[in-house]
């Protein structure tokens, strides 16, 4: 795409794009231009931390329609200028960053729910409602949206999907992209397409799985339709004490494969237990604290328990009973909450990644004794646990962690990448997904032509036919940037 | 097993909340105003980006500064207690003394201090020396919002055997100029205050609203540095009429056929209880509970309708757009009467009043039903 250049926002353009949404809509405010140039990504937060500026947009605009956005990506083609999609700005991986200037389009004026159906159970909504805000309207009904992301509270409907997000409760109900139904996306040309009303059927191609996990390079998503359920009859939570990570992961293996169906099994490694747990949840434990959850209808959800237990027992698990369990749920989002979660000036990134349960193991080991051997002499620490399940495999939820970065920001994040490198390259030898549910954004985009190998050119070439002139979130997902 | 205390070091509420996103759910501004700008963490951002060059203090960023309702939504939900409208509230202070708030700030200020009210030229009302073991804050807002509702709260609590001194008519408790950023007339405001409570030789204090009691025992020692009288107990005015409806002393005639209703819970109330069932039990009792609709942001998130943190003068669109999504969210609920007792939400909500919904004071609507 070499061929290809974008280009800074001309006053012409300006005027043009202020005459589809209103002035008041649209904003060059230094300001402005300065909150949206970060998001929870590291790398922007340690630039501003000490006094440095990252990208900015030339312009912020929100637009109130699907109408509007049309418009605008019409503008935006001809004019070949960025658009970079911005829903609550809770994203890890820099996918909202506007590293290459242009327009970030924030989507939060879009924030209608258009239909609850309890009859099929869905719900209709634009892409720029809050999380939690959705959840509480659900609520509302006796109904819940069945992904409980610890970004919840900021993040938007259209933020779940892009990235192809987890919440805690996954296990059992899947990711975000297994709840969608259907979606609604405006193309990079302006064309407004939707996508078939369920998402099981045989006719054709699944194309609306493109849009997931494309963070915003093939279109805006504006709409999502998402499969909800009834809120449960009964949630049972407990917590076991395993003396290590190994025989943890094979509980965790045999209650996924047994088919008992859990809501939540989260196992911490001996290092987060007592330092992260300890910190937040106020235990004192050593070994692998593992958090296990069942609900639905009652006499089902204690059947299942009774099973999980069985398979601790026999492996040796240490039963804490139900007050560990519960109190982890009540407070399961205070750990993202400063000063709980990681924070400046300390350098650190959740190095997360999925495999499947015969390599899941290898790949925690092999990771942590890669960070910790190589730098470990600096101080990096590596901790993580294991969070979303599946009946082939696990993600792990992993982080480095150092406590005195260097001072000098571009040292600080020369070494920042270095960890990154390592960890990546260390979790691809080992048969693990680059991610498991934070996206792929900036922060690991130079991995992903690795990562897919000879089956990237081929998700490069979709890239072309749906964004010829590359205005899409350039630089994201793998993508490069036209130059300029 | 066994669990420890928490121990964090103290940081900065805008170093923990500018790059923390946890609470934008409740912010009620950045709700209405869908800005990342007019969030807590931006709020927060802003500051710590003045502090390190990257943005100065000007008209720009006075302007995102005085955007903020100062509910206290954000602090009232973040799990670490980050008292972040009191940063914003300092930074405001620091906008005012470099000369760059907006106009209508000083504005405000010179109101407040030749008339210690935004709303009329006139003066409190002089002290009358009457003293007794129970006053009311009458306040700014009661007596040039709400006289109505000051006279009807009067007349229950005489109905339940309680008489009442009035104090401090006409007279802002200062929380207006504290939020505004003008500490020494919030200090001025607040000694007044201060003085007529102590000259009633009242032992109990009743406030008309949770805004009133919130600032007495918040605004004074944290923000201001003022010494609230230790034997004056601070007492709600709808607690004490719930009580008294419980033990039987206050009897209500309860309505026939009433219009489905909802109840607005008034701005700060979160900062003061995470859930006040007295002022619901009290407006059942006259319009009854089968056609009682919660709001969608209620209770421990109650969504404040605008008339809060000065932003009816600094940001007076945004202030309109908290009250019309409150009455939306009345509507959305079924609600064709919402009750409040905050004279300052019942103007506001008042002057907005649409889409099928009427609002009505709490006070004024239990006074017409009071059961002789």
């Amino acid at each position: 795409m070499t061929d290809l250049s974008l280009s800074p926002l001309s006053e012409d353009t300006l005027r043009a794009i202020e005459s589809v949404v209103g002035r008041d809509h649209v904003s060059t405010r230094e300001t402005d231009r300065l909150i949206y140039s970060v998001d929870a990504y590291w790398l922007p937060q340690m630039w501003l931390d000490r006094g440095g500026r990252p990208p900015q947009a030339s312009a912020i605009v929100s637009p109130g329609s699907v109408k509007e956005i049309s418009q605008l990506l019409a503008i935006a083609n001809a004019a070949r200028l960025p658009v970079v999609p911005w829903g609550g700005g809770s994203g890890t991986q820099g996918g909202a960053l506007p590293i290459h200037g242009g327009l970030v389009v924030d989507l939060k004026r879009l924030n209608r729910i258009l239909e609850i159906n309890e009859n099929s159970l869905y719900v209709t909504a634009e892409a720029g409602i809050n999380g939690t805000q959705l959840e509480w309207a659900l609520n509302e009904r006796g109904l819940t949206l069945p992904h409980y992301p610890a970004s919840a509270n900021c993040a938007t409907l259209g933020g779940y999907l892009a990235p192809r997000g987890s919440g805690t409760i996954s296990t059992k109900y899947g990711k975000a992209e297994d709840l969608v139904m259907s979606l609604e996306v405006v193309l990079p040309g302006g064309r407004v397409i939707r996508t078939p009303s369920v998402p099981s059927h045989a006719s054709g191609p699944d194309f609306m799985r493109l849009f997931l996990g494309s963070e915003g390079t093939f279109g805006v998503i504006t709409e999502a339709t998402m499969r909800i359920t009834r809120q449960p009859e009964t949630r049972l939570f407990r917590a076991v004490l395993f003396k290590d990570v190994a025989t943890g992961l094979e509980a965790g293996r045999r209650m996924m494969v047994d088919r008992l169906d859990p809501l939540v099994i989260r196992m911490y490694d001996p290092h987060s237990t007592a330092s992260l747990v300890k910190r937040v949840l106020g235990y004192e434990l050593s070994g692998a604290y593992m958090i296990l959850g069942f609900d639905g209808w009652r006499d089902i959800a204690e059947a299942q328990e009774t099973r999980a237990r069985a398979i601790c027992d026999a492996l040796g698990a240490r039963d804490l009973g139900r007050e560990p369990g519960e109190r982890w749920w009540n407070h399961r989002y205070d750990f993202y909450y400063p000063p709980h979660t990681l924070h400046l000036p300390a350098m650190y990134g959740t190095v997360e990644t999925v495999a499947t349960f015969d390599r899941i193991e290898a790949i925690y080991h092999a990771k942590k004794a890669a960070i910790e051997g190589e730098f470990g002499h600096l101080g990096v620490e590596y901790i993580g646990h294991f969070s979303h399940w599946f009946p082939w495999g696990a993600s792990l939820y992993d982080r480095f962690l150092l406590k005195s970065a260097p001072p000098d920001p571009a040292e600080a994040q020369a070494l920042h990448d270095r960890i990154w490198d390592v960890a990546v390259t260390t979790s691809l030898a080992h048969g693990g997904m680059i991610n498991e549910h934070h996206g792929v954004g900036l922060k690991l985009s130079r991995f992903m032509a690795a990562q897919y190998g000879s089956a990237w050119p081929l998700l490069e070439a979709i890239k072309r036919a749906i964004d010829p002139n590359g205005i899409m979130n350039p630089g994201k997902v793998g993508f490069e940037a036209p130059a300029r | 097993m066994s669990a420890t205390p928490r121990q964090e070091p103290p940081a900065p509420a805008t170093e923990n909340c500018r790059f923390c996103w946890m609470c934008r759910q409740v912010c009620p501004v950045g709700h209405v105003t869908a800005r990342e700008t007019l969030t807590p963490h931006a709020w927060a951002l802003t500051i710590e980006s003045v502090k390190r060059g990257q943005l100065t203090w000007n008209r720009e960023t006075a302007d995102v500064m005085y955007a903020c309702a100062d509910c206290g939504l954000c602090r009232s939900h973040c799990v670490t207690d980050q008292p972040l409208p009191d940063a914003i509230a300092d930074a405001r202070a620091d906008l005012v003394g470099r000369g760059v708030a907006p106009e209508i700030v000083a504005d405000v200020d010179r109101k407040l201090r030749t008339s210690a009210n935004p709303y009329s030229p006139e003066s409190p009302a002089p002290r009358h020396g009457k003293t007794g073991p129970v006053a009311l804050f009458v306040g700014d807002t009661g007596r040039h919002l709400g006289a109505r509702s000051v006279e009807a709260a009067t007349k229950l609590l005489r109905a339940t055997g309680i008489e009442v001194v009035p104090i401090c008519s006409g007279r802002s408790s200062g929380f207006l100029a504290s939020s505004l950023g003008l500490k020494a007339t919030a200090e001025t405001l607040g000694r007044a205050v201060i003085e007529e409570v102590e000259a009633s030789g009242a032992k109990e204090l009743f406030v008309l609203a949770p805004a009133d009691r919130w600032t007495f025992e918040y605004v004074y020692p944290r923000r201001l540095g003022l010494t609230w009288p230790t034997a004056v107990v601070i007492r709600e005015v709808t607690d004490v009429l719930a009580g008294a409806l419980a033990d039987g002393r206050l009897k209500i005639e309860p309505g026939r056929d009433e219009a489905p209703y909802a109840y607005h819970d008034p701005c700060h109330s979160p900062r003061v209880a995470a859930e006040r069932p007295a002022p619901r039990a009290l407006v059942a009792s006259a319009l009854g509970t089968a056609t009682s609709r919660n709001l969608f942001w209620r209770e421990h998130r109650a969504h404040p309708c605008g008339a809060i943190g000065g932003l009816e003068f600094t940001s007076p669109d945004i202030a309109r757009r908290l009250a019309i999504a409150r009455l939306a969210d009345a509507s959305s609920v079924g609600a064709r009467v919402l009750v409040t007792e905050d004279p300052a939400c019942l103007v506001h909500l008042g002057a907005q009043e649409g889409q099928g919904v009427t609002v009505t004071g709490l006070y004024e609507l239990l006074a017409t039903r009071l059961r002789r």
